[in-house]
C-alpha cells in the first residue's frame, strides 16, 4: 500500500527525512507545469524552489491524500517573479508551439485552421490576461487540476475559480473564435458571426 | 476544438529534465531536510505533530525565506552584487575593520604553525558540538481555542512561546573518509524558559521526552542514509565538509587556498541565499568551520577571507562559550535582524565557536541577547562510539 502525501508530509514534521519522498513523487509534474509556462530552463528552478519552499512551510499544508495541488500552488506563487518574461513568452508564440502530434486527431475543419495566426492571437490573449486568472486558466490546462485542485492550490474559494474559468474562456474565444469561423466560412461558405477587428 | 483543448495541445514538447537536474534538485532539499534535521532520520514518529516547535536558529543557514516573495527579489539583488564582487573585490570592497582582521590573520598564521593531528588507521577525530538555541512553539490550548471548525487558519494570530534548547551532535571522521562515519545525536533538552507559559511549551514538546536519549548513526563515507516511507534506503550529502549550491562537498580542494579568490567563491557558493553577500559569507564561513573538520590550511584561508569581508569587527573581545574564552567576531546585518560572529582564539587559531545575537529583539529576547551559540570541540579517538552514553539524559 502506498502512503499518501498527507501522511509523508505529517511524518515530515517528525521525520524530516521523510519530505524527500515527496520530491521523487512530484518534481516531474512539477516541472512540466513551470516548463509550459516559462521554459525549461526557469523551470528547473523553479521546481527545485518549489520543493525547498514547501518543505519549509510543510507545517502549513492542510490538504489530505494529494499534495500536487499544494505544490503547484507554491510553483505558481513563484512564478509570478516571472510574469513579465511568461506574458513575453506568450506574445510571441508560435504555432510549432502546438503539438503537431495532435493534429492528426482533430476533425477535417480544425485540420485546416489557420495555425499561424490562430496562435499568435491565443498568445496574445494569453499575456493580456491578469495573472489570477491566467494562474487559474493554466493550473487547469497544463497542471490537469481540477476546480478544487485550483481552490486549494491559490487558497481561493471554488465559486472564485467557477467565476475565473468562465470568464478567461469567454475572453479566449472572443480572441481565436473570428478565426475558427472564418475557417467555417471558407469549408462552408457562410459566415457564422460578424468578423471582428482584426488584432 | 474549444479554447481549453486548444491549450491543452500549447508546448507539450517539453523536453524531460535532465537526470543531473532531477539531482540537483533532490541534493538541494536533502541538504534543507539536513539543515532541519534535529532528530534522527532514522526515529521513532510521535503522535499528533501537527504544531511541532520550530527551532529559530537555521542550523546550516540554508532556509529559504517565504516572506511574500520579497525573498526573491532580494535574491536577485543578491546575484547583482556578487556579479560586481566577482569583477573586482579588491577595489570597492574594503574589507574588515582593522582591529578584526589583525585578529583574523593572526589567528590564520597560528593556524598554519600548528599542525593538524594525523589520524593513524583506526582512529577517529571526533568533533563535538554542543548547542542551545532559541525555540517558538505553541501551546496546545492555545492552538485548540484558535480552531474554527477544526482547523487553525493562520498559526501566526496564536500567541507564541519561546524558549531556549539545547543540543548535542557528535562526529566520528575516519582516518580514511571513505570509511564508515559516525554521528552521535543527543536528544534535545530545555536548556532556558521565560514564565510559566513558555515552562508549559517547553513541557509539551515531545522531542524533550520522546524516544531514545540519543542516536548512534552509522555513515558510510560521511553520507546519511535516509529511509523512504516505502523503506528504500537513500543517500544524503557529505557531512563535515562546506555547502555548495543545492547540496554539500567535504572535498576541502575544490577551494582556492588565496584569501581573495576564496572569499569570490564563498560569495559564489552562497549567491542566492541570506540576506547579503557579506552577511551570507560569514554565516557560510561559521558553518564551515562548526563542521570541526577543516583541514588547517583551508581553516588559516578561511580566516583570513573573513578579514576581507566589510562590516566584520571584534564585537567582543573576551567571550566565553560553554566555558573556552575566545575573541567573538561578527558583523552587524543591516538587512536582518540577527549578527553572525564566530569565536576564534587569535593566539593559536582555535576555532571556538559560533554565535548569533539578536539585534532587534521579540518576544521575551532583548536586543543584544545571543538566541544561538555552537561550541565546538575536536580530539583524537581510538574507536567507534558504540553507544550513545555520551548524552547525557
Amino acid at each position: 500500500m502506498t502512503t499518501h502525501d498527507g501522511e509523508i508530509i505529517r511524518r515530515s514534521l517528525e521525520q524530516p527525512a521523510a519530505f524527500a519522498e515527496l520530491y521523487d513523487r512530484h518534481e516531474r509534474v512539477v516541472f512540466r507545469y513551470a516548463a509550459r509556462r516559462l521554459g525549461a530552463s526557469e523551470a528547473d528552478d523553479i521546481a527545485s524552489e518549489t520543493f525547498l519552499v514547501a518543505f519549509t512551510r510543510r507545517r502549513d499544508f492542510t490538504g489530505s491524500e494529494n499534495a500536487r495541488p499544494w505544490l503547484l500552488g507554491i510553483a505558481t506563487t513563484l512564478m509570478r517573479q516571472h510574469a513579465r518574461t511568461e506574458a513575453k513568452a506568450w506574445r510571441g508564440m508560435l504555432a510549432s508551439d502546438l503539438a503537431r502530434t495532435d493534429i492528426d486527431q482533430i476533425d477535417a475543419a480544425d485540420a485546416r485552421l489557420d495555425a499561424k495566426r490562430l496562435t499568435r492571437r491565443l498568445g496574445k490573449a494569453l499575456a493580456r490576461l491578469p495573472t489570477g486568472d491566467r494562474d487559474t486558466l493554466l493550473l487547469h490546462t497544463f497542471g490537469d487540476l481540477d476546480y478544487e485542485g485550483i481552490s486549494e492550490a491559490l487558497s481561493i474559494p471554488v465559486g472564485t475559480v467557477r467565476s475565473r474559468l468562465n470568464r478567461v474562456r469567454r475572453k479566449l474565444r472572443a480572441a481565436i473564435e473570428p478565426i475558427l469561423n472564418q475557417e467555417k466560412e471558407q469549408s462552408h461558405g457562410r459566415n457564422l458571426a460578424p468578423a471582428p477587428s482584426a488584432d | 476544438m474549444d479554447e481549453i483543448s486548444l491549450l491543452r495541445r500549447a508546448r507539450t514538447d517539453i523536453p524531460e529534465r535532465t537526470p543531473a537536474s532531477v539531482a540537483r534538485g533532490r541534493a538541494a532539499l536533502f541538504a534543507q531536510i539536513e539543515a532541519e534535521t534535529p532528530y534522527a532520520p532514522f526515529a521513532a514518529v510521535g503522535d499528533d505533530t501537527a504544531f511541532t516547535p520550530l527551532p529559530l536558529r537555521r542550523r546550516r543557514r540554508r532556509t529559504v525565506a517565504w516572506t511574500g516573495f520579497s525573498a526573491l527579489a532580494a535574491g536577485a539583488l543578491t546575484v547583482a552584487l556578487v556579479g560586481g564582487n566577482l569583477l573586482g573585490i579588491g577595489g570597492w570592497h574594503g574589507g574588515a575593520d582593522p582591529a578584526a582582521a589583525d585578529a583574523l590573520n593572526a589567528a590564520a598564521i597560528a593556524t598554519l604553525q600548528a599542525t593538524d593531528p594525523t589520524l593513524s588507521a583506526g582512529q577517529f577525530l571526533h568533533v563535538r558540538n554542543d548547542a542551545v538555541y532559541m525555540t517558538q512553539a505553541h501551546l496546545e490550548e492555545d492552538v485548540d481555542a484558535a480552531r474554527v471548525n477544526g482547523v487553525v487558519e493562520d498559526l501566526n494570530t496564536v500567541e507564541a512561546q519561546y524558549y531556549l534548547q539545547r543540543e548535542q551532535l557528535e562526529l566520528f571522521r575516519p582516518a580514511d573518509r571513505n570509511d564508515t562515519w559516525w554521528r552521535i545525536q543527543c536528544r534535545t533538552s530545555v536548556a532556558e524558559t521565560f514564565g510559566p507559559k513558555s515552562e508549559l511549551a517547553a513541557k509539551q514538546n515531545p522531542t524533550f521526552t520522546n524516544g531514545p536519549i540519543g542516536h548512534l548513526i552509522e555513515m558510510p563515507g560521511g553520507r546519511i542514509k535516509y529511509e523512504s516511507p516505502e523503506g528504500e534506503i537513500k543517500i544524503g550529502n557529505p557531512v563535515g565538509g562546506f555547502s555548495v549550491p543545492g547540496g554539500a562537498s567535504d572535498d576541502f580542494t575544490q577551494l582556492p587556498l588565496d584569501p581573495g579568490a576564496l572569499l569570490t567563491e564563498i560569495y559564489r557558493l552562497t549567491a542566492t541565499k541570506g540576506t547579503s553577500p557579506d552577511g551570507e559569507a560569514l554565516v557560510w564561513i561559521a558553518d564551515t568551520l562548526r563542521g570541526g573538520a577543516v583541514p588547517a590550511e583551508y581553516r588559516a584561508a578561511i580566516y583570513q577571507a573573513a578579514a576581507l569581508i566589510p562590516g566584520v569587527t571584534i564585537t567582543e573581545e573576551q567571550a566565553t562559550l560553554n566555558g573556552t574564552t575566545g575573541m567573538a567576531i561578527g558583523r552587524d546585518e543591516t538587512n536582518s535582524t540577527f549578527r553572525q560572529e564566530i569565536i576564534i582564539d587569535p593566539a593559536t587559531g582555535q576555532f571556538i565557536g559560533e554565535r548569533t545575537v539578536e539585534l532587534e529583539g521579540y518576544g521575551p529576547v532583548a536586543a543584544g541577547t545571543v538566541v544561538a551559540w555552537t561550541a565546538v570541540t575536536t580530539e583524537i579517538v581510538d574507536a567507534a562510539p558504540t553507544d550513545v552514553s555520551s548524552c547525557n539524559p
